[in-house]
């Protein structure tokens, strides 16, 4: 189903905001002029993205450091070496596809 | 005699639900959060043991009440996780993985006490971190769970601030625990260890 986020004049370049959707949080914003949105959560060991940076289209996690493409979900290169097994291994971020409709800008959410 | 349901009512976990808690995720959130109370318990035994020498014994204190109030905040919250219907992993080595925090290894360098503050100083401030973002997913939705996680967090908050203290000089407000790991806030049985 498509939820309204905000309406997208609002939303500014270089800017990460968030809100709640049916009990989760999604964090959303632009870049190069293209619109995003993924989980708050972090698929390594759940930090709050929403508090994260973005970098160059990636989003940084503020616990661990680990970065994810905003469009792809992708991770990037994993700051903790090898010693620490499988501690260290990640998912990738879960992303929702976007929209524009008329002002406002919209994300894809699977129903329950 | 009436017949049981299979499944119990459990409003406990009901009326969070109802308050818009996803139940399920602070489920996750809390396991990660005890796995790494409970792995730093192990770490921080190791840590203490190589805090050697004149320098070191009087650090040996400080990281011993740090170590033991770890492992009481994982003896607070564990039984929490239960009585919301979860559990935590039954192998050992799967509850080490999933521990929000990493492993505190001996730095190579261990002799140099300061290198051992460090990542003292660096697992506290990554326990504020996991306990901050349970306290804002709870308050006001799960007061029970919300209370037992700001207990935990004011004594991370103190730890931090003893090894802060230890690396730069900056005041703690430390005063003695009564006895080793007292635990003042998150102790179940106050004035016991």
């Amino acid at each position: 189903m498509w939820h309204t986020i905000a309406q997208h004049s609002e939303v500014k370049e270089g800017k990460v905001y968030f809100r709640e959707i049916n009990g989760r949080i999604v964090v959303y914003g632009k870049f190069r002029g293209n619109y995003f949105a993924f989980d708050s959560r972090c698929p390594h060991k759940g930090g709050p993205l929403q508090q994260g940076e973005l970098i160059d289209g990636k989003v940084k996690c503020p616990w661990h450091g680990y970065t994810f493409d905003v469009f792809t979900g992708k991770h990037g290169r994993i700051p903790y070496p090898k010693r620490y097994g499988r501690w260290r291994e990640t998912g990738n971020l879960k992303v929702y596809k976007t929209r524009i409709k008329g002002p406002s800008l919209q994300l894809y959410m699977p129903e329950k | 005699m009436s017949k049981r349901s299979k499944e119990p009512e459990v409003v406990g976990r009901e009326v969070l639900e109802k308050a818009g808690l996803n139940v399920k995720e602070l489920i996750d959130k809390l396991v990660a959060a005890v796995a790494a109370e409970f792995t730093t318990y192990y770490y921080y035994t190791i840590l203490r043991m190589h805090l050697t020498g004149m320098e070191g014994e009087g650090l040996k204190e400080i990281a011993e009440d740090a170590r033991l109030e770890d492992r009481l905040h994982f003896e607070l919250m564990t039984p929490r996780i239960y009585e919301l219907g979860g559990q935590i992993p039954n192998d050992i080595r799967k509850f080490a993985d999933l521990a929000a925090c990493p492993d505190a290894y001996l730095p190579k360098d261990w002799k140099d006490p300061k290198n051992i503050l460090e990542v003292l100083l660096k697992a506290e401030q990554c326990a504020i971190r996991v306990w901050t973002d349970v306290c804002s997913m709870t308050l006001g939705k799960d007061p029970r769970t919300y209370d037992l996680a700001q207990r935990i967090l004011q004594e991370e908050v103190e730890h931090e601030a003893w090894f802060l203290e230890l690396l730069y000089g900056r005041p703690s407000g430390h005063f003695r625990r009564r006895f080793p790991g007292e635990g003042p806030r998150s102790s179940r049985f106050p004035g016991s260890s």
